[in-house]
């Protein structure tokens, strides 16, 4: 979840209501499901749920806690004024960047308020849209363009541009790896924006700045339109005027943003049943405009009008769950479901547990390794060798980068990491390992115990392992093993039919040298999938 | 907690005690435990629980991806051809969807597995709406991809029920029932958001030492775009992931989640489970 920070006095002019900081730490994560990440003074610092990048901005969040309290209810209507600005977009853009929102904001005092809350606005959303991939914001002076635009694309070898805040004109190519890229063209030719990368220095920002040109470009078309709303529809909360562009593509002619509302059909009886309440259809129509929705309505069918800047209302369940938390998720009683059915554990969870038990009485002490291990746990200290086991692409820590197919080298870890406790320690584990045969990965659950102690373990730990087996009935037989990573002649496999099922013996010096253990150890691990 | 005897007593790990609880409650109140892979394709974990392709939080729920064996099988084409109708526009499920090109490529990627609701949508994929209700849970291990102070393999307390008659306040009692019985005085319910449930409710707790409302985890109603793909119905599913580690550190009091599976076997050994939390 992306964060934002805000300015509490300034949060509560664009509201129009004071409040303590401590009223707001309490209402904001009832009311629209923010966070809590901490204050410095009055600036407040929240964490936005993902789905909501209207309110990543103190102008969103304003307008979202105005219409809550009640102070301006339903659907706010955006004025777009008509204006002869004008702006082409290429054919040539369809096959890489095909996607095109643009808004002229006039009167904006661009006190410091307003600057934080704009960069961070368009910072939050850009990254939010895949850091420019899907949505690329250039945010310009009004005076420094001069119109008509082209959307088109250039050949970055022979193209030259300013990119904010630098003073030498450089080639596109030394900014963009493509041959050719996406630009935005004023009437005199100059680039005032590389999609993607960087917008012009000459059409910067400045404190003089009372007029802005905001163009959203990008490969989702949706996503496009939303990120230029959320916006439009912050900078109106600063008392601006929005202007239309117009904006030509081929033979078609529209008038750029879009800020309509979407609509939604909601049915009264399906909101009740949904949630277990009765509510009129009047206090329905109520609560939702508190959430900012347009209503009309007519008996238990509402049309809903979605304002232009919510991008998460895919469904009429999302105008439902508005509907609770307008409500108030507190005032909902609790009701113990009464579905009566019959439970019942995993198959094997039981004998699973009388495993553990008897292991815990003969005085084992049960531990937790990690699935995640390396190579050299896994392989390199244990003499083993190489076995095909599933590696991870992208591990951000190389101790962490295979899965163990084994439980017996993280055992033997485990002990390495216990040398400063007192001896003789006895140790057990039932896990998952995964075994990889091809493209094929089977989960196959272990038990692996081990006794460190003085003097020579094999003849307890292979006590253990018979009584465990005949316990569970299996006819098994013993075989000599050959491992390097047992000392030779001490070491068993053991066999169920045809099949090897587990080992038990003395392990290999050499390798517990490996793991910094100066006392023997005795180790015996068992497949029990098959068995239980 | 001070150590009931050092080594020589055998003791199962503490973690497994709460575990073993957990389950007794689950099966008290008459729920059916399940399990699924740890080694997961992006279809199970993301895609058939209405998580668009290239959405944000696909980057940021730390996903370990797998390099070898790097791709997985789709399950039953048909299955796939609805979630991918619901991805694009939103089938018939009253959706808009989202308007892309969902691709069975990216799908078939293979990760361990950052949440168990791979298993509610394994298991819903299964169930026959004549078989109603539907009571499952499980408790299992998840993987998250980080360096920082989180734990890179823990485990979630996940569970189901599916029912025509169900509604919101059963989920809130049936949690509220749960949080009771785990010993947690003082809990509320907050409007939060997951992908895959609308609505989305953030179940906490009071933390009385530290004097913070303490998450528990994620709990909802399975969005239509979720449930309709996967049974072909469009009936009511409450559906919960609780964070273990939480009800671990509050009820043995460990200070550091990052702690809260400690590899010192003194330390392992020395929990008292004569708690009356467990």
């Amino acid at each position: 979840m992306p964060s934002m920070n805000f300015n509490l006095n300034d949060f509560c002019n664009l509201v129009g209501r004071r409040f303590s900081k401590e009223k707001i730490l309490d209402k904001l994560p009832m009311m629209l499901g923010v966070e809590w990440l901490g204050s410095r003074g009055d600036e407040l610092i929240i964490k936005v749920p993902t789905n909501r990048p209207d309110l990543l901005s103190v102008e969103g969040l304003a307008r979202a806690s105005r219409s809550f309290i009640g102070l301006k209810k339903g659907l706010i209507n955006f004025d777009l004024a008509e204006s002869d600005y004008f702006l082409k977009i290429s054919k040539s853009v369809k096959s890489v960047r095909p996607f095109l929102s643009i808004a002229v904001i006039k009167g904006v005092k661009l006190t410091d308020d307003v600057i934080k809350s704009l960069i961070q606005l368009r910072e939050k959303l850009q990254s939010y849209c895949s850091n420019g991939i899907k949505a690329f914001i250039g945010i310009h002076d009004l005076r420094a363009v001069k119109f008509p635009l082209n959307y088109t694309i250039v050949e970055t070898s022979s193209s030259k541009f300013i990119p904010i805040n630098s003073s030498k004109a450089i080639a596109l190519n030394q900014l963009s790896e493509q041959k050719e890229s996406p630009v935005i063209l004023s009437a005199d030719d100059e680039v005032i924006s590389l999609p993607g990368i960087a917008t012009s220095e000459l059409t910067k920002l400045r404190s003089s700045t009372n007029d802005l040109l905001i163009e959203v470009t990008g490969t989702d078309s949706l996503i496009v339109s939303k990120v230029l709303s959320i916006l439009v529809a912050s900078l109106i909360e600063r008392k601006t005027k929005v202007y239309s562009v117009i904006v030509r593509e081929g033979k078609f002619k529209h008038a750029a943003p879009d800020l309509s509302p979407s609509r939604f059909k909601l049915d009264i009886n399906y909101c009740n049943k949904l949630l277990g309440i009765k509510l009129s259809s009047k206090r329905v129509i109520g609560l939702l405009e508190r959430m900012g929705y347009g209503i009309k309505h007519k008996d238990d069918q509402l049309i809903v009008e979605v304002p232009c800047y919510r991008l998460d209302v895919l469904h009429p369940i999302d105008l439902v769950e508005d509907l609770a938390v307008a409500y108030g998720y507190a005032k909902f009683n609790h009701e113990t479901p009464l579905i009566p059915s019959v439970g019942s554990e995993l198959p094997k969870e039981e004998t699973i547990n009388l495993i553990r038990e008897r292991l815990a009485s003969y005085g084992y002490n049960e531990v937790i390794n990690c699935l995640l291990t390396n190579q050299d746990v896994l392989f390199n200290k244990m003499l083993a060798v190489e076995t095909p086991v599933v590696k991870l692409l992208n591990s951000k820590s190389s101790e962490h980068n295979l899965c163990r197919n084994s439980l017996t080298p993280l055992i033997i870890n485990l002990l390495s990491l216990n040398k400063h406790n007192d001896y003789p320690q006895a140790i057990f584990e039932v896990g998952d390992v995964l075994i990889r045969r091809g493209n094929e990965v089977i989960q196959d659950k272990r038990l692996c115990f081990a006794k460190a102690r003085n003097n020579s373990n094999y003849t307890e730990v292979k006590l253990v392992a018979e009584n465990l087996l005949s316990l569970l009935n299996v006819k098994f037989k013993t075989k000599d093993f050959t491992s390097s990573s047992f000392i030779k002649d001490r070491a068993s496999a053991i066999r169920f039919g045809k099949e090897q099922i587990g080992f038990f013996g003395d392990v290999n010096p050499e390798v517990l040298n490996n793991f910094g253990i100066k006392i023997p150890v005795a180790i015996c691990e068992i497949r029990i999938s098959g068995l239980i | 907690m001070k150590p009931v005897q050092p080594a020589f007593h055998g003791s199962k790990h503490y973690a497994n005690i709460l575990r073993d609880r957990l389950k007794r409650i689950f099966l008290d109140m008459g729920f059916i435990q399940v399990s699924s892979p740890m080694l997961e394709i992006s279809f199970w974990n993301f895609d058939a629980l209405f998580v668009p392709q290239g959405h944000p939080i696909r980057d940021t729920s730390d996903t370990f991806f797998v390099k070898e064996p790097a791709k997985g099988l789709l399950p039953d084409a048909k299955l796939v051809d609805r979630v991918k109708k619901t991805h694009e526009s939103g089938w018939t499920t009253g959706s808009t969807g989202f308007g892309y090109n969902w691709g069975a490529e990216a799908a078939r990627t293979n990760l361990l597995r950052t949440d168990l609701t791979s298993i509610i949508a394994r298991e819903l994929s299964n169930i026959k709406i004549k078989e109603l209700p539907l009571k499952i849970f499980s408790i299992d291990y998840v993987f998250r991809n980080t360096i920082n102070n989180r734990l890179i393999q823990s485990q979630s307390v996940t569970g189901l029920m599916a029912d025509e008659k169900i509604n919101f306040k059963h989920l809130l009692g049936l949690l509220n029932n749960l949080f009771n019985k785990l010993g947690f005085s003082e809990t509320r319910f907050r409007p939060s958001y997951f992908p895959y449930t609308e609505l989305s409710v953030k179940p906490e707790f009071f933390n009385k030492s530290s004097k913070e409302w303490v998450s528990l985890g994620g709990a909802g109603i399975l969005r239509p775009e979720v449930v309709k793909p996967l049974t072909g119905s469009e009936v009511p599913v409450l559906a919960w992931g609780l964070d273990f580690e939480r009800i671990l550190a509050d009820i043995y009091n460990i200070k550091d989640l990052s702690e809260a599976y400690s590899t010192d076997i003194n330390f392992v050994s020395s929990f008292n489970p004569f708690s009356k939390r467990l």
